[in-house]
Order: C-alpha cells, then sequence, then structure tokens
C-alpha cells in the first residue's frame, strides 16, 4: 500500500527562451506522506519555485515546459488530468500560498470575499454559508475579531495579519496539500516564528501535508521532517532534516550550513561559497556544482553523478559516495 | 497567536466602537473624501447632476414643449413669456435647450457605455492573451484609429441614416480605441501581480481571473476614461447635428439648434449662444470632473 500522498517522479521542467534552453527542473523526484512537510531549499535559481509550479502545472507555457515525468496524488497523475479536472484540483485538492502577502491579496476586495470564492467554487456553498466560513478561517488563523475583519480590505491589514488572511484563503477548502513559496521571507522574525507556527498547528490539526519552499536552513528545520536540497535544477540530497543538518552529507549541504551565522560561534565573518549558481541555460560539464566545491576531483569535471543511496541511508548527488565511475551507459545524459 | 494581536484584540474589545481612534476606509472611499475636497470637483459635479436631473425631467421644468409655436412670438428677444427668446419658428429657446440637455446627455452616456464595453473587453482580452490574440485586436485598434474619428462617424451616420439611436452607436464605435488602448496596457502590468497567480492556484479559470480580479482592478482607470471622454462624445454628437447628420428637427439637441442659429446671428445672437453656453458648461463640468477624478483615485497621492 502506497501511503504516499505526493509522488513526483523524475520531473523535467525547461523553458525555452531566445538564449537557448533553460533547465529550471531535471530529473527531480520526491514524495510527501499524510501530514508531513517536506522542505525544498536551494539558493536562487536552483529551481525550487518552479518545482511548486509544476507540481500545480501553473509554469507558464510558452516558455516553460514540463517535459517529463509525473506528479502522482494519491496515484493519479495530475499531468494527465485536463485543464478543466486541474482547476478542481489547484484550490481544492492542493492550495499554495506566495511569498508576498503585500501583492497575492487582490486589493479592490475584502478579505472575507476573497476567502469566500474558492469555498464557493469548489464546494458549491451559498454566499452566506462561505461567509460563515469565511469567519471560522479567520479565527482559525488568529486574525481577532474576525466578524469585523471580514469586510476588511489587504491595505487595512499589516503584513503579518495579511499572511494570515492568505493562510486562511489556501486552507478553506480543506487542501490535502499546502504548497508554501517563501511564505515568510517578506516577515520579520517575530511574525515569520508565529507564521511558522501557525502553519505545524493547522497542519497537526487538518493533518495536511506541507511543501515548504525556502531559502532558509532555519525555516526548515523548524517545520519538516524531510528536507531535499537543490541546486542548479537538480536534487543534490534528500533525507530526513534532522539527519542532513547534523550529518551533511554533500559538499554543497555542508557549505550552506556553514553559511548560515551561528549566535555561539562568534566569528565575524560568515562562510562564504565561492562563485555563483550556474546559469541553467549553460550549466557546467560534470557535477554542476563542482567549480564551487571544495572537494573537487578528477571525475566531478567530465562526469555528472547520479543520486544515490549513501551509506549514510539517504540520497545523494556526488561522486565521493560512489564506488568509481560507472559505466557510461548508467551516466545521466547531460 | 501573536501576543500583540491578542493585546490588540482586547484594546478593542474595551472600546466603546465611537470611541475606536482608528477610522478604517476603504479606497474609494478615501477617493470620494479627497474629491469632496476638491471645490471645483464639487460644483462640477452638482452642476452635472443638475444638468442630468434637468433631462430627466425635461417636460415639467420646460415651460413649453420643444416643438410648440408661439406664432405670435417669432424670433422674439427674450421676454417674460419666454426667458431665452424664441426661435424662428416660435419655439421658446429655454425649453429646447432643455429638451435637448436629453440628446446630449444620453449620447455622451450612453454612446460612452458602448465605447468603453467593447474597449475594456477587446483590450482585457489583447493585454491578458497576449501573442496571436493581442496583435490581432491591436491591429483592429490601429485599423479604426486611423481615420479621423469624426470623419469616420459621419461615414457611419451615412451608411445607417440620421436619428439619435444611430448617433449613439456612430460615436461608441469610434471612441473604444483609446479605452482598448489604455486598459490592454494596464492589463499587462496587473496580470504580473501575485494575486492573478494566487487566483490561478486556488483554480480560478481564466474568464474569471479576467472578469473578477484584472477588470475591477482597472475600475479608477475606467471611470477617469468615462469622464474625459464623454464631454468629447457630447461634442461629437454636436458636430454630427451641426452637419445635419444628428439629431433632426422637430427633436431638438445644442449642435442643431446653434447650426440653425448661425443663420440669424445678426438678428437673434441669442439664438445660438444660449445653446452654445449650455454645451460649453456641460463640457468643462465634465472635463473639470475627468481632472479631479484622476488625482482622487491616484494612489501615489494618498496622503495628500
Amino acid at each position: 500500500m502506497n501511503t504516499n500522498l505526493l509522488d513526483v517522479k523524475n520531473l523535467c521542467t525547461y523553458f525555452y527562451t531566445d538564449e537557448g534552453v533553460v533547465y529550471a527542473l531535471d530529473g527531480v523526484s520526491f514524495s510527501v506522506k499524510k501530514g508531513e512537510t517536506l522542505g525544498i531549499v536551494g539558493e536562487s535559481g536552483s529551481g525550487k519555485s518552479v518545482a511548486a509550479l509544476s507540481v500545480m502545472r501553473l509554469v507558464q507555457t510558452p516558455p516553460g515546459k514540463i517535459v517529463s515525468g509525473e506528479v502522482l496524488m494519491n496515484g493519479e497523475n495530475l499531468l494527465k488530468l485536463s485543464g478543466k479536472e486541474m482547476r478542481a484540483v489547484r484550490g481544492g485538492k492542493i492550495a499554495m500560498i506566495f511569498q508576498e502577502p503585500m501583492t497575492a491579496l487582490n486589493p479592490v476586495y475584502t478579505i472575507g470575499s476573497q476567502i469566500m470564492e474558492s469555498p464557493r467554487i469548489h464546494r458549491g456553498l451559498s454566499r452566506r454559508q462561505a461567509r460563515r466560513v469565511a469567519i471560522e478561517m479567520l479565527e482559525k488563523v488568529g486574525i481577532p475579531l474576525p466578524e469585523k475583519r471580514v469586510d476588511d480590505y489587504p491595505h487595512q491589514l499589516s503584513g503579518g495579519m495579511r499572511q494570515r488572511a492568505m493562510i486562511a484563503i489556501a486552507l478553506c477548502c480543506n487542501p490535502e496539500l499546502l504548497i508554501c513559496d517563501e511564505p515568510t521571507t517578506a516577515l520579520d522574525v517575530t511574525i515569520q516564528a508565529q507564521i511558522l507556527e501557525l502553519i505545524n498547528d493547522l497542519k497537526k490539526e487538518m493533518n495536511t501535508s506541507v511543501l515548504m519552499i525556502t531559502h532558509d536552513l532555519g525555516v526548515v528545520a523548524q517545520v519538516s521532517e524531510n528536507v531535499l536540497v537543490m541546486y542548479a535544477s537538480k536534487v543534490m540530497e534528500y533525507g530526513g532534516v534532522k539527519e542532513v543538518f547534523t550529518d551533511p552529507c554533500h559538499p554543497y549541504t555542508k557549505a550552506l550550513l556553514e553559511s548560515m551565522p551561528a549566535v555561539e560561534s562568534g566569528r565575524e565573518r560568515l562562510h562564504v561559497i565561492e562563485g555563483m549558481v550556474p546559469s541553467l541555460s549553460n550549466r557546467p560539464e560534470g557535477c554542476l556544482f563542482h567549480p564551487r566545491c571544495e572537494r573537487r576531483m578528477e571525475i566531478c569535471k567530465t562526469l555528472r553523478p547520479e543520486l544515490i543511496m549513501a551509506p549514510a541511508g539517504r540520497w545523494v548527488r556526488c561522486w565521493l559516495y560512489a564506488s568509481g565511475p560507472r559505466t557510461l551507459g548508467s551516466i545521466e545524459r547531460g | 497567536m501573536g501576543n500583540t494581536e491578542i493585546e490588540n484584540a482586547k484594546i478593542e474589545k474595551r472600546l466603546p466602537a465611537s470611541e475606536n481612534p482608528v477610522k478604517f476606509t476603504s479606497f474609494y472611499h478615501d477617493a470620494v473624501r479627497r474629491l469632496r475636497r476638491d471645490k471645483i470637483a464639487t460644483v462640477c459635479f452638482v452642476f452635472i447632476v443638475f444638468m442630468a436631473l434637468t433631462a430627466l425631467f425635461a417636460p415639467l421644468i420646460a415651460p413649453y414643449d420643444q416643438s410648440y409655436q408661439d406664432i405670435e412670438a417669432v424670433m422674439s428677444r427674450p421676454t417674460p413669456k419666454h426667458w431665452l427668446g424664441t426661435d424662428e419658428f416660435g419655439r421658446d429657446i429655454l425649453s429646447r435647450i432643455v429638451y435637448g440637455a436629453r440628446v446630449s446627455l444620453a449620447v455622451g452616456i450612453v454612446a460612452e457605455a458602448i465605447a468603453i464595453t467593447i474597449g475594456v473587453v477587446l483590450g482585457a482580452l489583447a493585454g491578458f492573451y497576449g501573442g496571436k490574440t493581442d496583435a490581432v485586436i491591436s491591429r483592429v485598434i490601429e485599423m479604426f484609429a486611423a481615420f479621423p474619428q469624426i470623419l469616420f462617424a459621419i461615414v457611419i451616420m451615412f451608411v445607417f441614416g440620421t436619428g439619435v439611436i444611430n448617433v449613439f452607436f456612430a460615436i461608441g464605435f469610434v471612441g473604444w480605441t483609446s479605452v482598448a488602448r489604455v486598459i490592454r496596457a494596464q492589463v499587462i502590468q496587473l496580470k504580473e501581480n501575485e494575486y492573478v497567480e494566487a487566483a490561478r492556484a486556488s483554480g480560478g479559470s481564466n474568464l474569471a481571473i479576467v472578469a473578477r480580479h484584472l477588470i475591477p482592478n482597472c475600475l479608477s482607470t475606467i471611470i477617469v476614461i468615462a469622464t474625459m471622454e464623454i464631454p468629447a462624445d457630447i461634442m461629437y454628437e454636436a458636430s454630427l447635428s451641426f452637419l445635419g447628420l444628428g439629431v433632426q428637427p422637430p427633436q431638438s439637441s445644442w449642435g442643431e439648434m446653434i447650426s440653425v442659429a448661425r443663420r440669424h446671428l445678426r438678428s437673434n445672437p441669442g439664438y445660438s449662444i444660449y445653446p452654445g453656453i449650455a454645451l460649453v458648461l456641460t463640457v468643462l463640468a465634465f472635463n473639470l470632473l475627468g481632472d479631479a477624478l484622476r488625482d482622487a483615485l491616484d494612489p501615489k497621492l494618498k496622503n495628500l
């Protein structure tokens, strides 16, 4: 019996631009169990937002295109659904929270009518029933005086309140999966902690799975069970949060963790990963990370490593854990 | 749950509603407040309302029917019986101006409603879908805009014949291009907003996104365009009627009156001056109100 709510298999999303093909997502696989949180971390431009948009099938086409792979939700391939069926999934089974609570709410409608929109589409509620749902949801996400706030416009709320309202919009149809695309980046640290706690509480209460996309390792450590480390369109390391963060296998994950400011270390300068994320349309030969890797070997410059099960019991894409170069047949196309 | 928010809730509960110091206002509420502070805009608005009421209740307000002929007072100067004098058939000029307001305002509003409907729909589709849809609609806009508008309206009137209804369509049909251009540009800008993506992520179809999210966000632009274009449409109607292609006698319209009166400019100058004043004041009021609305609805000036 497959208990995974979401299974993403070998997903490839490319953007066909005038400057050439941009490999935004290249052979990414992961799965999310019911009620579990998966964190996706990576630098800017590593493809984490495209991963979320691909699951929702919201990649702009053209120029983007999901070239291959499967997105299985409860065993059903979302990539095979018609546009109409997919719209029923969006907002119904899968909901999404965006980065900017300032711009993700429509300024001309009250908070209430924006929450009411999706229960009215997906659950066919009347205006009055939907309004009651909206007030309940606002109460659930901790907005005081929900009966009054329901008629407020977005600009009358603070950033944290708006993000709460966004969460209310996302959760009002009891989605099975909640995708959070950097939900706390635009908020200050105290509000950030409150919002994460809220997402965590609601996740437990409603038994929702969460896909948490962020570049903040602290956020991932706080909320998720598993973590997927992405770099330049590929998965670099994938495993349980505790294991990955206490004993990172991949040099990239190690470098990322070292770059985090630590309160107790007293270092004045932060660790920096030399170089930049490679352009996704003109990727380096061999391992994508080798130009910046501190432990690169000769083989890294020419051959792409595969995602393999490291001895530590998790998936890693690094030659350090491979027992010698494999035959060309098993090496991924570049 | 944030502590500060709990505190706020407690505070708000303690305060009776009337003492709540923060008064929340919506965007349009703010705009109306700013508009009311603008004296010129207020005067213009009152004048427009006055003209609208005049047009609406013309039979009650006008001292005579628009086609009633007072044979004893043909081409009379202003008298207590005929405040603004009479025309060459002995018809009361004041009454004809009052009835003429009906035509002018109706043309301004209906023609602009037609122009805005066509312009908003086509502009929004072009802006939202882009690509081929945009290319086709933009070329159509350019084709329409290539003709001088009045010439185009004259051609339409010529083909379909005179009469008020045809005036509506002729003016509405030439006026939509400017609306479409502005709305297209604004939709292109608006569709990049995250709430559009959020709407899509919560299962909204393209049509729902355009109708529910993009067009309502263009509303302030549409209001401003309407108030700026209505006077232009009133002028077009006057021009068409002046040229004899619009409203036909005995029905009165300001343009038609000015047209006929130019033959009597020497003997009875009031005959052309009074409808001219009505026309100028109405157009001016709409223009000034449009200017004030543009300022009031500009979010950048919000704190003024």
